[in-house]
């Protein structure tokens, strides 16, 4: 038995699942009421704080198709239902695995504190073991799932957080279906923190019309650049801004990832009871 | 037995049939051979079957039936249905390479402000991974020693489970289980047949051996437990107790000069356990202790009938350390105090065990290597598995382990030194 809970699982891989949920559910939404003014000096700094303006709704409901392509061309998919809802400033998302059979049952349940120096609670619901397993949330920099998100890609739901980074705000440019963007470049603010997150510079480009970030390149610790982040099929649903497909493509291993989400749903209500550790084990 | 089990997954069946069913499954074929000498051990294909779907309105059944086929039939020879299960458990069907049963159906109901799973099914209590302390409400198969992975080793029981929330971070856990089946123990001509002096009883003298039937409990005496969770300021508390039968039988020696009587029955335990565990930074700790107010040990003699009985205080200390990319460490503590001990006992007063699991994933996550070894103090044995697994497609997974023990062999893990084995295996999902 031993042997087993180390074979099938195990926590550090999946810890991030559900952040995945706030990556998807959390989706951005911008107020728009607050476009800028057409003055070329924009600051940078109000545009991050439009960015992390964005409303997310109290709590969604998703469904999620995960498909990570490595350099030879060979696909993976993976399906999970997805669950977000706040407690005050607290973020309760959960996550369940419903394909394929090999981990249809994992659930993966967060709480995100708002507090930057409380490390998030985060517990793994092993179907093999039909135990709920406490993890670790602290290595932000990690891959997760064997995707192109970080454990902090997910974590932020595509916004960034402000305190790693300085900004400065590059250009104004046209995008390729003649959208305006702003184009910012963001440093990380110490080594450290660049080694933690595993990006020493990133470039944003944020759509103005709804303050969605929708393409980030990023370069590693060493100068290199390291990915390309882009979100698509943009809408709103229930009245907020929602994106529908993520892709990131990383240029050093020539892996892909590309995120759909379906059937989001903002105004059906969602049970407090589904963000409970003991709730792991019903499954979605 | 056998007929009112198939009755029983009958009448499952039509309940799956009538109500809306979402099928899925896995068919997994495993080859082990021994070392020395070299001989197949194990080659078996095992079809898991899981039907989910709602009844009513608010009502959700699982429905999971196992058919296993062994065409080497080494592990598990004897085929004959073992004393060990109640009347309402136990395999469907059984010959010389097969055996179908009733892995789990149950149905999910939320109602009368608590949530029920009623039917049969696994609980899981405890923090550790593979040490039993408090992870002992379901039984266990230990054909393939406890090599087998929980899911297909823990025997799932017939009974009530009821959970209560009494806030958002609190709740009350209530089983109730009718079903008094216990361990079912490998054959006495199996591979891993238990031999170590701790663990099997001895023959003490030259009279012939008589042994007496299994004596069961009587089928009313049900088995209960309570739990209750607190989640609070980061720590996952919990309490527990349970009123139970041991899941391995007692054995009972006696001698004349005519002959040695074995008489065997399950005794009766009440345990009390506290689990707490929590993240800090890279580090998850996991802690958890037992308290047992009945535990029966075998003894080097006949006097008191070969058995000394006391209490028992176990614990576990776990440390998973998750700072290295895309690696884990985990290391467990695990140590037993029998607050009673006798001289004449065969196990000893305190025991130590350590395990220590390495594993790392590459490939983004599609390759994964890992290393478990657990050790046991007292007798200097243990085992090593070194394992790597490959996920060729989202449905196909390939895995190529070993299982080796060393040590002392009146240890329970050197009883097997002689069995060590390679694995190769592959699992299709649909």
């Amino acid at each position: 038995m031993k042997k087993t809970s180390l074979r099938k699982n195990l926590c550090v891989v999946k810890r991030a699942l559900v952040l995945i949920s706030a990556f998807g559910l959390s989706l951005h939404v911008v107020a728009e009421e607050s476009k800028p003014s057409n003055s070329k000096a924009v600051d940078a700094d109000t545009l991050v704080k439009r960015v992390m303006a964005v409303p997310e709704g109290e709590h969604s409901t998703s469904r999620l198709i995960m498909k990570m392509v490595d350099r030879r061309g060979k696909e993976r998919v993976r399906h999970t239902v997805n669950y977000r809802k706040y407690f005050g400033e607290e973020k309760r998302t959960v996550l369940f695995y419903t394909e394929p059979a090999n981990v249809k049952g994992t659930g993966f349940l967060t709480y995100d504190y708002p507090k930057s120096d409380v490390d998030d609670d985060q517990w793994l619901y092993l179907p093999a073991l039909r135990k709920v397993r406490r993890i670790s949330a602290s290595d932000r920099g990690d891959y997760f799932l064997g995707t192109d998100f970080t454990y902090e890609d997910i974590k932020q739901s595509g916004k960034i957080d402000p305190r790693d980074y300085n900004f400065i705000f590059l250009s104004e440019e046209t995008g390729s279906q003649g959208e305006k963007r702003y184009v910012l470049e963001a440093q990380a603010v110490t080594d450290e923190v660049a080694k933690e997150l595993g990006y020493q510079k990133i470039v944003l480009r944020v759509n103005p019309d709804n303050w969605v970030i929708t393409q980030i390149d990023y370069w590693d610790t060493k100068g290199k650049k390291l990915k390309t982040y882009t979100a698509s099929d943009i809408e709103k649903i229930d009245g907020i801004w929602t994106r529908q497909t993520m892709e990131v493509n990383n240029h050093i291993s020539g892996h892909y990832t590309h995120f759909s989400f379906k059937d989001v749903d903002y105004k059906t209500p969602v049970n407090d009871r589904k963000f409970s550790v003991h709730a792991l084990n019903r499954g979605p | 037995m056998k007929v009112r089990g198939t009755v029983l997954a009958l009448l499952c069946c039509v309940s799956v049939a009538a109500f809306s069913v979402e099928w899925s499954g896995t068919v997994q074929g495993e080859y082990a051979a021994t070392s020395s000498p070299y001989q197949t051990q194990k080659l078996q294909t095992l079809l898991t079957l899981e039907a989910r779907g709602t009844v009513l309105e608010d009502a959700r059944y699982t429905f999971i039936p196992k058919v296993y086929v062994d065409a080497q039939d080494e592990l598990d020879p004897d085929h004959s249905r073992p004393d060990s299960y109640s009347h309402i458990n136990g395999t469907l069907y059984t010959d010389q390479h097969s055996r179908v049963e009733l892995s789990e159906a149950y149905v999910d109901v939320d109602m009368l402000g608590a949530y029920w799973r009623i039917g049969k099914q696994q609980v899981v209590w405890g923090q550790a991974d593979g040490i039993k302390v408090l992870d002992v409400v379901n039984p266990q198969k230990f054909s393939e020693f406890i090599l087998d992975v929980p899911e297909d080793s823990r025997i799932p029981l017939w009974m009530f489970n009821a959970e209560i929330p009494l806030s958002m971070d609190m709740s009350l856990q209530a089983i109730v289980i009718p079903d008094l089946s216990f361990h079912e123990t490998a054959d006495r001509d199996g591979s891993y047949a238990i031999t170590s002096p701790e663990l099997a009883p001895q023959i003490i003298g030259n009279q012939p051996v008589v042994v007496a039937p299994l004596e069961r409990p009587p089928s009313e005496r049900w088995e209960y437990g309570l739990r209750w969770s607190l989640f609070v300021a980061g720590w996952d508390v919990r309490a527990n107790y349970l009123n139970h039968y041991h899941d391995r039988e007692v054995y009972y020696r006696s001698a004349d000069t005519e002959r040695l009587l074995m008489a065997a029955r399950y005794e009766r335990n009440d345990l009390f356990g506290i689990t707490a565990s929590n993240a800090f930074g890279d580090v998850t700790l996991r802690t958890e202790v037992g308290y047992s107010s009945d535990t029966f040990h075998l003894t080097q003699n006949l006097a008191n009938n070969g058995i000394r009985q006391s209490e028992e205080l176990s614990s576990v200390i776990g440390l998973d350390y998750q700072g290295f990319s895309n690696t884990l460490l985990s290391y467990q503590w695990f140590q037993s105090r029998l607050l009673s001990y006798h001289p004449a006992m065969v196990r000893r007063k305190q025991t130590h065990r350590h395990s220590l699991l390495v594993r790392r994933d590459f490939l983004n996550d599609t390759l994964k290597a890992e290393l478990f070894v657990l050790h046991n103090h007292d007798y200097d044995d243990g085992m090593v598995q070194p394992r790597v697994a490959y996920q060729l497609e989202d449905n196909i997974e390939l895995w190529l382990a070993m299982d080796l023990f060393y040590g002392d062999q009146a240890g329970p893990f050197g009883q097997f030194d002689t069995q060590d084995r390679a694995v190769v295996g592959v699992r299709y999902g649909f």
